[in-house]
């Protein structure tokens, strides 16, 4: 069975950059932000769910749609001819019937990407338009879910995110191979980053297509490709959706409040992952210290 | 209590409400074509030559649903369903289910052909407008509704094409089921609306009078596409990919190919892209404004 491969993250962690370089990889060509699918489905697209049971989620409880999941992985899986590459922003959990929403018969790995919370927070305000302290309370919710509306039909399954703590360790428990990887040395070393990427995922790993994945995925190149031609998975109210991709961007938008509120609801497990917690990274005090940021603080 | 309603004009049966469906309104001594009742259901079929998570077949005219937390549903031969509900079941999500998959179902065995389309009359003439779930099929025939036309089918697009020189629209009702925010945007208040399910808000809008039970030459097929950038656009199909793209939008094309029915299914979408229909591909970004200038829009495919 060629099996999946989940692509996991939080929202706004560098998911979509990660499947880029995976469509570079593969492909051996240039990254195109408009044909992403390529590699597989989105985990929660709808059509893929209803067709792949034959079935219709819209007329389902959300709960019943929920425990059935499983089942539609383990078909894509089935009926895969080459591994699939599945983007999902869920934690990793149990279905309410009590299974793993992500079957393992049906799982190669995973590839989970997480990036400093105190970023994610900035750049999920911007992508949801929704203000920086609303963002950073359902960072620390657990019960936090995303695409999920009564009064709205998406097409795309809700997804359950919990906490930004939980849902890093959520996939770190996960009972298949997990690469983890830092958006942060993403930046710092793409190079070695994703050719780290590419051994776990055993695609080729030659100097020329790492070389390649790098130059056509690099972030101006992204944003350049959406300026020119949009790009499809860009929320309708979204300004843009790559739109800074900065490491250290949050210390200019941050307040000082805001930054100290994430680090002491996400402490443990950012410095499980090597995040600093101080707020200005060489002891100085940071722009944030400095002047409460206005923008987007509702 | 046995209640009867029009299924694309036949008459249907059933112990369990069906408020998606019109009501029967032709002599009700008339024996049913399709009969619903409640009952025991095993658990799967004897001999299944087709096992999936969800449903099982056998031959042409047997398949069995066994949904959790809904029930085990067996239709036999296009006329009989049998339902066994869970103990916990949902009544509005098993009509939504009766109405949905397994009206589709029931068309596959009685050999017609369900495209997943809303169908309305633009000045008399039929255009299906087809997607998958939240394209907006039933929010575009609803302002379509509002500038005239008239809608004779939501969700599912009935062909018959069994007779080889006359492939037809068999018409359905006027009742859409729409969501609350597709509703706000056609400025029509939610709460004087039946609603239709129970957890999320979606709601039955009448959009016309009964329809009349005259079938249509079908003029156009529209496939809505919203994962798309850029502006609202029609783009015409030809010939095979006409064919192949409408193969998409089978209603239960999963069950249908289980059953027996991809070779028929060809044929028939062969004969339809033959018979004159047009077919479109109707590109439709996110946003209010695009849904007003794409059913702005839809009325020119019948000028081609």
């Amino acid at each position: 069975m060629a099996g999946i491969w989940w692509l996991a993250s939080y929202p706004k962690s560098g998911n979509t950059w990660l499947r880029a370089v995976i469509a570079s990889l593969v492909s051996g060509r240039a990254a195109d932000i408009n044909s992403l699918d390529v590699l597989g489905s989105n985990a929660i697209y709808r059509f893929g769910f209803d067709d792949g049971l034959g079935i219709e989620s819209a007329a389902l409880s959300f709960e019943q749609v929920t425990n059935l999941r499983p089942r539609a992985y383990e078909v894509w899986a089935a009926e895969a001819a080459e591994p699939i590459y599945c983007k999902t922003h869920d934690a990793y959990r149990a279905t309410p019937a009590g299974e793993p929403l992500f079957p393992a018969a049906a799982t190669r790995g995973a590839v989970y990407v997480v990036r400093d919370p105190r970023a994610v927070a900035v750049s999920f305000s911007h992508h949801s338009a929704r203000p920086l302290d609303e963002t950073i309370a359902r960072m620390d919710d657990p019960h936090a879910v995303f695409g999920r509306a009564a009064g709205q039909l998406y097409q795309q399954i809700h997804e359950q995110l919990y906490r930004w703590s939980d849902h890093v360790e959520s996939w770190l428990a996960a009972p298949f191979p997990v690469h983890v990887l830092r958006f942060e040395d993403m930046h710092a070393d793409p190079a070695g980053a994703f050719a780290g990427v590419a051994r776990f995922l055993g695609l080729p790993c030659d100097p020329e297509r790492i070389a390649l994945a790098v130059e056509s995925t690099a972030f101006f190149r992204l944003q350049a490709q959406e300026r020119a031609t949009g790009f499809r998975e860009k929320p309708y109210k979204a300004e843009a959706f790559f739109r800074e991709g900065s490491v250290e961007g949050w210390r200019r938008v941050l307040t000082a409040e805001q930054a100290t509120r994430i680090a002491a609801a996400h402490g443990a497990v950012m410095q499980r992952l090597g995040y600093d917690l101080r707020l200005a990274p060489s002891g100085e005090a940071s722009d944030a210290e400095q002047r409460p940021a206005a923008h987007l603080t509702a | 209590m046995t209640r009867a309603y029009r299924l694309h004009g036949l008459k249907l049966d059933s112990d369990f409400d069906l408020p998606a469906l019109p009501s029967w309104d032709g002599p009700m001594e008339l024996a049913s074509d399709i009969a619903i009742r409640r009952g025991t259901v095993a658990p799967r079929l004897d001999r299944a030559d087709h096992v999936a998570p969800l449903f099982q077949t056998r031959g042409g005219g047997e398949y069995l649903l066994a949904l959790p937390g809904t029930g085990r549903i067996l239709v036999r031969n296009g006329s009989a369903v049998t339902v066994e509900p869970d103990s916990d079941a949902d009544e509005m999500t098993t009509s939504a289910i009766l109405t949905g998959p397994i009206q589709g179902v029931l068309w596959h065995q009685r050999g017609l052909l369900p495209l997943h389309a809303a169908v309305v009359l633009i000045d008399g003439r039929a255009v299906a407008l087809c997607g998958h779930a939240a394209a907006g099929k039933s929010t575009l025939a609803a302002m379509l509704a509002a500038r005239g036309c008239a809608v004779i089918a939501d969700d599912i697009c009935l062909i018959d094409g069994r007779d080889r020189d006359q492939v037809s629209v068999v018409p359905g009702g006027a009742r859409l089921r729409m969501w609350r925010d597709a509703l706000d945007h056609i400025g029509r208040d939610a709460s004087a609306l039946e609603r239709a399910l129970s957890e999320q808000e979606a709601y039955f809008l009448d959009c016309n009078g009964p329809v009349s039970s005259e079938r249509h030459k079908l003029a156009a097929a529209l496939i809505i596409s919203r994962w798309t950038i850029g502006t609202v656009g029609l783009k015409r199909i030809h010939g095979v990919w006409a064919v192949a793209t409408l193969e998409r939008f089978i209603h239960m094309r999963r069950p249908a190919a289980a059953l027996g029915r991809a070779p028929h299914i060809f044929a028939d979408l062969t004969r339809l892209a033959s018979s004159g229909a047009t077919v479109w591909r109707l590109r439709v970004p996110e946003g209010a404004a695009c849904l007003d200038e794409a059913a702005a829009t839809i009325p020119t495919v019948l000028e081609a």
